[in-house]
């Protein structure tokens, strides 16, 4: 097993206002290496835009979100490859270029040499267990199934230290999901950090080791799965528990 | 390798939407944009060296006159495929860029480098007609093309500028700027004291260079994100007070990226009347000056179609389909395209000799040119933030409207068959608008 226990995520008084009425603010948040921590919560609750906090691709009105000492949002070189970022939409993949085309570009810009034709092969083993072969193909013309494991294989083929997934398993077929949640799992036992978000309760009681709820950018709750189980029964019913006494 | 790979990425992205050989398609459309701009700036340059042109014009003013007609060019041209907006950032490969561990320098060339080549199309007529404008002006034609140049290249940097944030408050801006140019180049030529002759030539080199700073604002800052989503609306999606028919001005007023280029044309054109009325300049044949108006119709009307999705668009299953959303359009483009080229209507009309006539001809022209942006913009479909797309659309609406120009013999026919001509030919470039969208409806999903 790898050991990646100096690498540490953390989010400190994180504030990013997105309109007048809504702003996502995390006071602290800790993603330590080889966990998988489930963000839940309402549409529109903050989920994706702190995903997006998490990968630096929105820049905090105040405080900050750091890899390993370094802010997420300055583009730094070695910041973006201690990141793997699996979207939730299609609008992300490049609908001119083929697979193969997108996986090579995304290579020769991670690594030179011997260490790109690594990550190039770690794409081919990742597109085999996801049993995706239209290498080919343009990706504009890609089911939105087949469009997910493209993502899914751009955002771990150079084997990041935390993989940030935006609910993983819309459009996959059920094959594909229990593969992918596989995949997940191995990255995790490798010391990969993984923050998940989801409205599935059930799949992040089954998958997550920790869940952090959000309701209207607030942390609700931040506490380990087993925890929630033993007080409340089911995440579910602590979900329902925390939004009808909110309403 | 990366370099190599990430360049071949940009050209597809930007001049390739879309195609089923994007690298061979884009490499072509640059290939001929280039050679049709060599061979224009060749034709160019020909004229000119046939043109008796007065000698003794001093360096340091046609240089002026240069860096400025460069500036405004360059100016004129960005701000209206609202480059400003796609520098936020929100294409798909700009977004892909941002995960990308690259070097500072690396993310900001593959910023400018789209702005670059589309520059560099103008450039080489421009160039080309400079240098020989130079040399039979006994001017130093090296120094003319570098001045064009500078000014091209600030007018990219102006449009990168972070304050005015605002693609329209950046029109303004420019305007002002381009105004208080002529203003200070007419001085220098009228003045006859060398004091003022030397330094408002040098102060305009001087204050156009200064915009080059927007490159070096990018380099700082524009790279970094701000938000990939937009500000959110608030509005109710159809007013109470319009009826729902008038769905797609709602939807063109509430984009943007049209909203943008509607203002920025109505802004040109009105600057425009209003230079004309307060000069009371006189036209031999005004109706002449209304195609400026048009132009700017056909330019706003590219950017139409592209604030739906290329293929099935969500409108045409859901509203009344195929011959709804083409005929929505086109309603569309007409009913703003008047309305852009009313400003030089108004401050030209007086100038007319049957009014009646000249709101006809007026009709016509602004209906051809917004029905030529149309098809341009039906073939390409230009997305936000696709500069290439944008940029050869517009050039397509300027071909079919030169090509009309050229061919339909204007001059020769008498005022109702200009009429029935201007209308006629719009009414194919409908019709081909129609057909354009037939074919890519029953193509989708056909590999």
């Amino acid at each position: 097993m790898r050991r990646r226990h100096r690498i540490i995520l953390t989010i400190n008084d994180l504030k990013v206002r997105r309109s007048t009425t809504f702003a996502l603010s995390i006071p602290f948040l800790n993603f330590l290496p080889g966990t998988v921590t489930c963000v839940v919560g309402a549409n529109g609750s903050g989920k994706t835009t702190l995903m997006e906090s998490i990968v630096g691709l929105v820049a905090p009105s105040e405080g900050k979100v750091m890899v390993s000492g370094q802010e997420a949002h300055l583009e730094i070189a070695q910041v973006k490859r201690a990141i793997g970022y699996i979207p939730d939409d299609d609008t992300w993949i490049i609908p001119e270029l083929t697979a193969i085309e997108y996986f090579e570009l995304l290579a020769s810009v991670q690594a030179k040499g011997l260490a790109r034709q690594r990550i190039l092969g770690a794409a081919q083993s990742l597109a085999e267990e996801l049993l995706f072969d239209s290498f080919n193909q343009q990706l504009g013309s890609l089911s939105h199934g087949n469009k997910k494991k493209v993502q899914i294989i751009a955002g771990l083929m150079h084997d990041p230290h935390f993989i940030v997934v935006d609910e993983l398993r819309n459009g996959l077929d059920p094959i594909a999901i229990i593969r992918a949640e596989r995949i997940l799992k191995i990255k995790q036992m490798s010391g990969s950090a993984i923050i998940a978000a989801t409205h599935d309760l059930w799949w992040a009681e089954r998958f997550a080791d920790e869940i952090v709820m959000i309701r209207r950018g607030q942390i609700v709750l931040n506490d380990y799965t087993r925890s929630i189980v033993q007080n409340a029964g089911s995440l579910e019913a602590r979900f329902m528990e925390l939004y009808s006494n909110a309403v | 390798m990366q370099y190599k790979k990430l360049i071949r990425t940009l050209l597809v992205v930007h001049f390739a939407k879309d195609s089923a050989k994007p690298l061979r398609s884009a490499l072509f459309r640059l290939l001929a944009a280039y050679s049709i701009a060599t061979l224009l700036g060749i034709v160019g340059a020909k004229a000119v060296s046939r043109t008796e042109l007065p000698p003794g014009i001093p360096e340091p003013v046609a240089l002026a006159a240069s860096c400025l007609i460069g500036f405004l060019l360059a100016g004129l041209l960005l701000l209206s495929l609202g480059v400003a907006e796609s520098n936020k950032g929100v294409s798909t490969f700009q977004r892909n860029i941002r995960l990308m561990p690259l070097r500072p320098i690396t993310r900001w060339s593959l910023q400018v480098l789209p702005g670059f080549l589309i520059l560099g199309v103008i450039l080489t007529p421009l160039g080309l007609i400079a240098a020989e404008l130079a040399r039979n002006m006994q001017l130093t034609p090296v120094l003319q093309v570098a001045s064009v140049s500078l000014g091209l290249f600030a007018g990219q940097g102006f449009v990168m500028l972070s304050c005015p944030r605002s693609l329209s408050g950046k029109a303004v801006v420019f305007v002002i700027l381009i105004a208080t140019g002529i203003w200070l180049l007419e001085q220098t030529v009228s003045s006859t004291s060398d004091f003022f002759l030397d330094y408002g030539s040098r102060l305009l080199i001087v204050s156009i260079t200064l915009m080059l700073g927007g490159f070096r604002q990018l380099y700082n800052k524009g790279y970094q994100i701000l938000s990939l989503l937009g500000k959110v609306n608030k509005l109710q999606l159809i007013p109470k007070y319009m009826p729902v028919s008038s769905w797609l001005f709602v939807k063109l007023w509430r984009n943007r990226r049209t909203r943008g280029s509607f203002l920025l044309a109505m802004g040109f054109n009105f600057c425009l009347a209003t230079a004309i009325y307060l000069k009371q300049t006189k036209f031999s044949d005004p109706a002449d000056v209304l195609l400026v108006g048009g132009i700017l119709a056909a330019t706003f009307a590219c950017d139409v179609r592209g604030v739906m999705r290329r293929h099935l668009p969500p409108e045409m299953v859901l509203l009344k389909g195929l011959k709804s959303i083409v005929w929505s359009q086109a309603l569309a483009v007409w009913v703003l395209g008047l309305i852009i080229g009313l400003p030089l209507f108004y401050a030209l009309n007086p100038q007319a000799i049957n009014s009646g006539s000249f709101l006809v001809s007026f009709i016509s022209m602004q209906t051809f040119c917004a029905m030529a942006g149309l098809l341009a913009s039906t073939i390409l479909v230009p997305a936000e933030g696709e500069v290439g797309s944008q940029f050869f659309s517009a050039a397509i609406a300027m071909g079919i409207f030169s090509l009309f120009l050229k061919y339909a013999r204007l001059s020769s026919a008498s005022l109702l068959s200009q009429y029935s001509r201007w209308l006629g030919a719009s009414l194919v470039l409908f019709t081909f608008v129609y057909i354009t969208e037939k074919i890519r409806r029953s193509n989708y999903g056909r590999t």
